[in-house]
C-alpha cells in the first residue's frame, strides 16, 4: 500500500464542528483557501450538532447585540472573574481576557449569519444571565450555509493519522480515506486543529463514539505541547439504564430548569455535605464528584447510580412540565425519546444516574494567537487547553468555539503569507517512517482483535479514570494500561474490506484513545490535589501554595512523555496562597 | 417489552461499483426496548466487524444515521424496534449513492 502525496496551497483543518467552520470562513476572509476533512459526516459529527444550547457571552453584550433582557452592569471582566473562580486559577488569564473582550464581535457575526435566538439563560458558574440560547443544529445550520456560499471544501470521511513536520515546522497532515481505505498526504501552507476532544473514550459519555482524542494525540506526537489532561468534564446527570438512554444528558437538562432532589441510597439529599447553600444548583464539577463519592462509598443504586427525584413537585406542575421543558416536542418527550414509555414516571419514581463523560477541558496549549509551540500549527476549541482552567463554565465550549476558530483562522491565514512550501523529500522519509503503523491492523493476518482492545481501554477509563481516583486507583490503571500496551502493536481487523473499514478506523483510534489514558493516569497521578473536576480520596483537598500549577504534557528528545509543572498566567484574579477543602476557595464566596 | 424475542435482520451488503444488491441476515436476540442503531452496533462488535453503518450522536439530533427500514426511510437510534417485529429489512436511504452497506455519500 503506498502513500498518494498531494499537495496543496490550503490552510488544512481538522474538524467540521464550529472551530473548525468558523476557521474556514475567517481563512477564506483574509484571503486563502480553506479545507476541512471530518472524519465522519459534516455537520453531523462531533460535539456541536448536539449542543442543547447556551452561548456565553457577557450580559452586557447579550442586551446590545441581540436585545435580549441581559444585565447592564455585568462586563467582561466579571465574565473573566467567573471563568478563573470556576476554573480554580488554572486557567491563563491571558487567553481568558481576549476571549471575553473578543466574544461580542464573534456574536455579531453570528447574528449577521442570521443565528435563531429563542432567549437568555443563566447557568451554573455565571453571576449574571450570558446564556445566549439556541440549539447546536442551528449553529450548524447557519455556518453550513455560510460554506456552501463560498464555496468552501470539505472532505467527508477522512480520519487524521498524523501531523508531518519537518525542524518543527508543520506541513501537512496524513490521514485515512475512510472511502477507499488509502492513506493520503495533503501537504498545505498551515494547519488548525479543531477536532473536539477524548469524551468518547468513556463508556459513560454524553459524546459520540467517535470523539477519540485523534487532535490532541496527533499535535502531541508532533511536538505540541499538552496541559491539564487529568481535568476531562463530566456531567453530573445522565441516565443509565435501559440501554437505549445510556449516557444522554437529559436529566441534567430537567434539573437545570426543574427543581431537582439529589438522593442516595438513603434517600439523603446529599449535596448537604458539599455545598449546603446552594445544594443541587452547585456547579457541575461538585456535583459530579459528590454524586461519584456516594457511589463509590456504596451509597448508590441498583445501577451504581445515585437518585434523581421530583417527587417533592405536584403532580400538575410536573405534568405542566412536560409541555414547556427544552427539546420536549410531546408529553414526556426528550430529545426524540419519550422517557416515561423507556424509563420512569417521574410523577412517582426516581430516575437512576450518574455522571457521564461530556467536554473536555484541558488540550493543546496555545497561545493568543491560537498558535502551538509548533510553526504553521494551530488549534481551537475544545481540542485545546488553559481557557477553562480545571472547570468549565455552562455554555462556554461554543464561545470558546466562535472565538479561538475564528482567532486560529486569521492566524493561520496571516502565517501563510510567511509560511514556506512543504520540504517533500523531508516529508516522504517521514512518511516512510509511520506508515507501517497505520497500515498494520488491516495487514496482519493475526493479531489482537481491535474491538477487544477498545473495550479494555474502555473498562480501565471507567474504572480507575472517572472524576473521584486515588494513588491505589491509578497504580492499577497502570498495571492494566501496561497490558493494553503489549496488545496494541499487534492489532489485527478480522475484516479486509477496502471500502470503510470501521474495525481499521478503531483500532487507529485505539492508539490514540491509550495515549490519552497514558496521560490521565500520570497527570492524574502527579497532582496530588483534588481542584475542579479532578478529585482524589488521598488528598481531598485544594492545595495553592503547591499546587497553583498546570501540568504541561511534552515528548522529549527519545520520544518519551514527560510531565513538568508549570505555572499558570495570573493577572487580575489571584488565589490566596493557602489550602482549601474542595469545593471552597473558587466560589464567589472564597470559604 | 416484555421477554425476550429474536429478530432476523437483513441487511443490504452492496458497495459503490457492485451492479446488484445483495443482502445477509442476522439473527439478534432483543431483550429490552432497542433501536435499529444498537442492533447494527451489536452485529458489529459481536458478529460481523465488517458491516458498515453512521454511528453519530445517538440521539436522534445529528440526523447522520438515515436508512431504509422495511423500505421506508428512518433515523437508525430512534427507530425502536417493537415486540410484533420478527424480521426487518435494511438498505441504505438512497440506492444509488450508496458508498457501501448502510453508508451513503
Amino acid at each position: 500500500m503506498d502513500i498518494n502525496y498531494i499537495e496543496t496551497d490550503d490552510v488544512l483543518i481538522i474538524g467540521s464542528g464550529l472551530a473548525g467552520m468558523m476557521a474556514a470562513l475567517e481563512v477564506k476572509n483574509v484571503g486563502h483557501e480553506p479545507v476541512i476533512f471530518t472524519k465522519g459526516k459534516a455537520g453531523r459529527d462531533g460535539s456541536t450538532v448536539q449542543a442543547e444550547a447556551d452561548i456565553s457571552l457577557d450580559s452586557a453584550s447579550c442586551r446590545s447585540i441581540f436585545g435580549l433582557p441581559g444585565d447592564k452592569e455585568d462586563s467582561p471582566e466579571k465574565f473573566l472573574a467567573d471563568m478563573v473562580r470556576a476554573g480554580m486559577y488554572l486557567n491563563d488569564q491571558e487567553l481568558v481576557e481576549k476571549h471575553v473582550h473578543k466574544a461580542p464581535e464573534y456574536f455579531k457575526i453570528l447574528k449577521e449569519l442570521g443565528l435563531r435566538v429563542d432567549g437568555l439563560l443563566q447557568t451554573p458558574g455565571h453571576s449574571h444571565p450570558r446564556g445566549v440560547s439556541t440549539t447546536g443544529s442551528e449553529v450548524v445550520r447557519v455556518f453550513q450555509k455560510e460554506l456552501k456560499k463560498k464555496s468552501l471544501k470539505i472532505k467527508e470521511h477522512q480520519m487524521l493519522l498524523e501531523i508531518i513536520t519537518v525542524e518543527n515546522k508543520a506541513q501537512g497532515i496524513l490521514v485515512l480515506d475512510l472511502k477507499e481505505g488509502e492513506l493520503n498526504f495533503y501537504g498545505g501552507r498551515a494547519v488548525i486543529i479543531a477536532a473536539g476532544g477524548a469524551a468518547g473514550l468513556y463508556l459513560q459519555t454524553t459524546n459520540s463514539l467517535g470523539m477519540t482524542g485523534d487532535g490532541m494525540a496527533a499535535a502531541y506526537r508532533a511536538g505540541a505541547d499538552l496541559q491539564d489532561m487529568e481535568f476531562p468534564m463530566f456531567l453530573p446527570f445522565t441516565m443509565i439504564t435501559p440501554e437505549i438512554l445510556k449516557g444522554m444528558s437529559f436529566p441534567y437538562d430537567l434539573c437545570v430548569n426543574l427543581n431537582a432532589h439529589l438522593l442516595n441510597k438513603r434517600g439523603e439529599r446529599y449535596l448537604k455535605k458539599w455545598d449546603p447553600r446552594r445544594m443541587e444548583d452547585t456547579t457541575r464539577d461538585i456535583n459530579s464528584i459528590a454524586a461519584e463519592m456516594e457511589i463509590k462509598t456504596g451509597n448508590g443504586g441498583p445501577n451504581q447510580g445515585v437518585y434523581m427525584s421530583f417527587k417533592h413537585l405536584p403532580d400538575n406542575l410536573l405534568e405542566y412540565s412536560s409541555t414547556w421543558l427544552p427539546a420536549s416536542v410531546d408529553t414526556w418527550t426528550y430529545g426524540n425519546f419519550n422517557y416515561r414509555e423507556l424509563s420512569v414516571d417521574i410523577r412517582r419514581e426516581a430516575f437512576e444516574v450518574k455522571p457521564g463523560c461530556h467536554f473536555w477541558n484541558g488540550g493543546v496549549t496555545i497561545d493568543k494567537a491560537s498558535s502551538t509551540n509548533v510553526a504553521g500549527l494551530f488549534a481551537c476549541g475544545e481540542v485545546t487547553g488553559g481557557i477553562h482552567g480545571s472547570n468549565r463554565i455552562s455554555g462556554n465550549a461554543l464561545t470558546e468555539a466562535l472565538v479561538w476558530g475564528g482567532e486560529a483562522g486569521r492566524s493561520a491565514a496571516a502565517y501563510c503569507n510567511a509560511g514556506s512550501r512543504p520540504l517533500k523529500e523531508k516529508v516522504k522519509e517521514q512518511l516512510d517512517e509511520v506508515i507501517d503503523k497505520f497500515q498494520a491492523p488491516f495487514n496482519n493476518e493475526e493479531g489482537h482483535s481491535p474491538l477487544t482492545v477498545r473495550k479494555k481501554v474502555q473498562s480501565l477509563a471507567e474504572d480507575y479514570l472517572r472524576p473521584v481516583s486515588s494513588a491505589r486507583e491509578y497504580d492499577l490503571a497502570w498495571t492494566e494500561y501496561r497490558e493494553i500496551e503489549e496488545m496494541i502493536e499487534s492489532q489485527a481487523t478480522v475484516n479486509k474490506r477496502k471500502i470503510y473499514n470501521k474495525e481499521w478506523q478503531i483500532a487507529l483510534e485505539n492508539y490514540n484513545l491509550l495515549l490519552i489514558t497514558e496521560m490521565l493516569i500520570g497527570a492524574g497521578n502527579k497532582r496530588e490535589e483534588s481542584r475542579g473536576a479532578h478529585y482524589r480520596t488521598d488528598f481531598p483537598k485544594t492545595d495553592n501554595k503547591d499546587w497553583l500549577y498546570n501540568i504541561i504534557i511534552k515528548k522529549d528528545r527519545d520520544n518519551k512523555l514527560i510531565l513538568e509543572k508549570k505555572r499558570p498566567i495570573l493577572k487580575e484574579i489571584k488565589p490566596a496562597s493557602r489550602v482549601f477543602a474542595y469545593g471552597k476557595g473558587g466560589t464567589l464566596d472564597e470559604g | 417489552m416484555r421477554g425476550d424475542h429474536i429478530i432476523i435482520v437483513k441487511i443490504n451488503r452492496k458497495s459503490r461499483g457492485d451492479e446488484d444488491f445483495t443482502y445477509q441476515s442476522y439473527e439478534i436476540e432483543l431483550k429490552e426496548p432497542t433501536s435499529i442503531l444498537m442492533i447494527l452496533q451489536k452485529i458489529f462488535w459481536n458478529i460481523d466487524s465488517s458491516l458498515a453503518f453512521y454511528d453519530g450522536c445517538g440521539t436522534g439530533k445529528c440526523k447522520g444515521c438515515h436508512l431504509k427500514v422495511d423500505g421506508v426511510v428512518e433515523l437508525a437510534c430512534t427507530k425502536i424496534i417493537t415486540p410484533a417485529q420478527r424480521e426487518i429489512l435494511l438498505e441504505p436511504s438512497r440506492p444509488d449513492n450508496v458508498i457501501t452497506d448502510l453508508l451513503t455519500e
